[in-house]
């Protein structure tokens, strides 16, 4: 057994992988000792379930679930080949990927009209075969609580780096593709993204936690989200 | 039918299962033999901030008196080896030197029956506030001398020794900030190799288990490879000495600091010998980066390839950093040389 991150959700859930004799993955244990952890892995098993419905494939992501109280907890996942997508890219290089990944939201999430969201629908917890998507990881913020768009609105803004201006117009093609299928009102949402974001993580604050001031477009100054707007505003008129 | 009203049990005691002598409980901790004191802070440190314990609770009275502690007691990351030992409620756990507590509270979250073991009193004092601001009721503190004490045999499930074995064959009193790279004259230095004296205190341990029961240790590597590069040895601050041969180690230790070598931290080999020695069979060894404090990355040889560099973000300068990161790259992800990893956690079976 390998542990090879113990940094996610702000360290308290430690994530192992089983090797095989070959050393390929088999299995993905995650545990928590913490309160916080021990719910965000209840989540994920509740997530995982969901998703795996949804896909209508057979049962098997889920290997076992182990809580003891509220304060621990002890999934087994199989393990799904595939390689994370990669946030540093900028999304023109990615937008195979984004549009492929758009879709697939639309199809699970979307797909007579359900109240769920992952919450944390970002492309480097998405697994790809080249472009194709495989399977959705990390399901922690897995609820039916936020608005319909929001996946999809944070999908195209989660970024390592600002967007770049040249990105504008990918965002712009992808937002009005993937909220046009939606039959949403995309005015607000493409004339200001940034604020608009914002206002979603602000507005949800209670899912997140205490995760929110990571995030992109929460913990920068107004100003950028300010400049954000104007340049997507330019872009649209 | 009148439902009735289920009386609790009052938990069996744990303590009278697993020690072989009989101990006394003083306010909630029970008192074993006892002759050392071993903190981070010093002794007035200590008094000062306990009158003002009980009504501050653990957390804000950490971040008053000694904020510089506080990652090291709270931090969830401290817990990172854990799911290699599978603690599963219900289980004897005896985490010795528990100290402030780091891992016995993740342990007692998990629902094992902990036993945590320290000879200093002060810190018990603060675990025992942590355990009350938690509501934890499933931990046994005693404060006694974890090579004195001795277990029943076949008594406990699994045992923790984190960051403990290399300290064993220090004896009497250490205020670390005044033992850390300072002069001291040592006059009760025990005469016996440090090697035998980390070999009693596992074979006790090892006695202690039940058959099929687990050690989860953690320890440095004495090979790390930032001690050839100069970085001082964590536990007495002289540099380039861990990997020299023993009797170099005591010569220049008494020049420097006046009294022998006796924190003695192993390579894989020689640690894996005195597992051996001391009983255990099924040793498995996982190199653990950055620390085993922190822990990041716990590999074993063939998970090698899962590593990505995170010593570097402790430096603080650019080029040091940059530098570093290009070490790491090649030593540990390019050629996986797991010989100089910083540290090792070991599972090891009776």
């Amino acid at each position: 057994m390998e542990i090879i991150r113990n940094c996610s959700h702000y360290s308290s859930i430690q994530t192992a992988v089983d090797l095989d004799r070959n050393a390929v993955p088999v299995r993905v244990v995650k545990t928590a000792f913490t309160e916080d952890g021990a719910r965000a892995i209840r989540k994920e098993h509740e997530g995982i379930l969901w998703y795996e419905r949804r896909l209508n494939s057979a049962p098997g992501a889920v290997i076992s679930l182990v809580n003891y109280k509220h304060t621990f907890s002890r999934l087994e996942l199989a393990y799904r080949n595939g390689r994370p997508g990669d946030l540093t890219l900028s999304l023109a290089k990615n937008y195979k990927k984004i549009y492929n990944a758009l879709n697939h939201s639309i199809e699970v999430f979307r797909k007579e009209d359900s109240p769920y969201n992952h919450g944390d629908y970002s492309i480097d917890n998405i697994l790809f075969n080249e472009d194709d998507v495989v399977w959705i990881l990390d399901w922690e913020n897995f609820n039916d609580k936020l608005p319909r768009e929001f996946d999809i609105v944070y999908f195209c803004y989660k970024r390592k780096n600002m967007l770049m201006a040249n990105d504008v117009d990918a965002a712009i093609n992808l937002l009005k593709y993937g909220i046009g299928r939606l039959n949403m009102p995309y005015d607000q949402i493409v004339r200001k993204p940034a604020s608009y974001m914002r206002k979603l993580f602000l507005d949800n604050k209670s899912i997140f936690n205490s995760q929110i001031m990571k995030y992109p477009l929460v913990n920068c100054p107004y100003e950028d989200i300010l400049a954000l707007d104007a340049i997507f505003n330019k872009r649209v008129a | 039918m009148v439902g009735r009203v289920e009386k609790r049990t009052k938990q069996d005691m744990t303590v009278d299962n697993i020690f072989s002598g009989k101990l006394n409980r003083q306010e909630g901790i029970w008192m074993g033999p006892s002759g050392g004191y071993w903190s981070n802070l010093n002794k007035e440190e200590n008094n000062a901030f306990l009158k003002d314990l009980p009504t501050l609770g653990a957390k804000k009275t950490v971040e008053t008196y000694f904020p510089q502690h506080y990652e090291t007691i709270f931090s969830p990351k401290r817990a990172g080896g854990l799911p290699l030992l599978d603690p599963k409620a219900g289980e004897v756990v005896v985490d010795t030197g528990c100290m402030w507590g780091a891992l016995t509270i993740p342990l007692a979250k998990a629902g094992c029956k902990v036993v945590a073991i320290d000879q200093t009193h002060e810190s018990l004092l603060l675990l025992k506030q942590r355990l009350k601001d938690e509501d934890l009721d499933n931990v046994e503190l005693v404060c006694a001398d974890i090579k004195e004490i001795n277990y029943l045999e076949g008594s406990v499930d699994k045992f923790v020794v984190n960051g403990v074995l290399e300290w064993v064959p220090e004896t009497g009193t250490i205020e670390l900030k005044k033992y850390y790279g300072k002069r001291s004259e040592k006059k009760n230095a025990s005469p016996a190799s440090p090697y035998d004296i980390q070999l009693e205190f596992l074979e006790n341990i090892h006695r202690g288990l039940k058959k099929g029961g687990t050690l989860y240790l953690a320890i440095e590597n004495r090979f790390d490879l930032f001690y050839f590069l100069g970085l001082p040895d964590l536990h007495c601050n002289l540099r380039l000495i861990t990997f020299l041969p023993r009797f170099l180690q005591t010569i220049v230790s008494k020049i420097c600091l006046g009294r022998p070598y006796v924190n003695w931290i192993y390579s894989e080999r020689m640690l894996r010998k005195i597992l051996t020695d001391a009983g255990f069979t099924d040793i498995s060894v996982f190199y653990t980066f950055p620390n085993y404090r922190f822990p990041e990355y716990i590999l074993t040889g063939k998970g090698m390839g899962f590593y990505h560099p995170s010593l570097y973000k402790r430096r603080k300068s650019f080029a040091v950093k940059a530098l570093c990161y290009a070490v790491e790259n090649l030593i540990f992800n390019k050629f996986r040389l797991k010989f100089f990893s910083p540290s090792f956690i070991v599972i090891a079976r009776k």
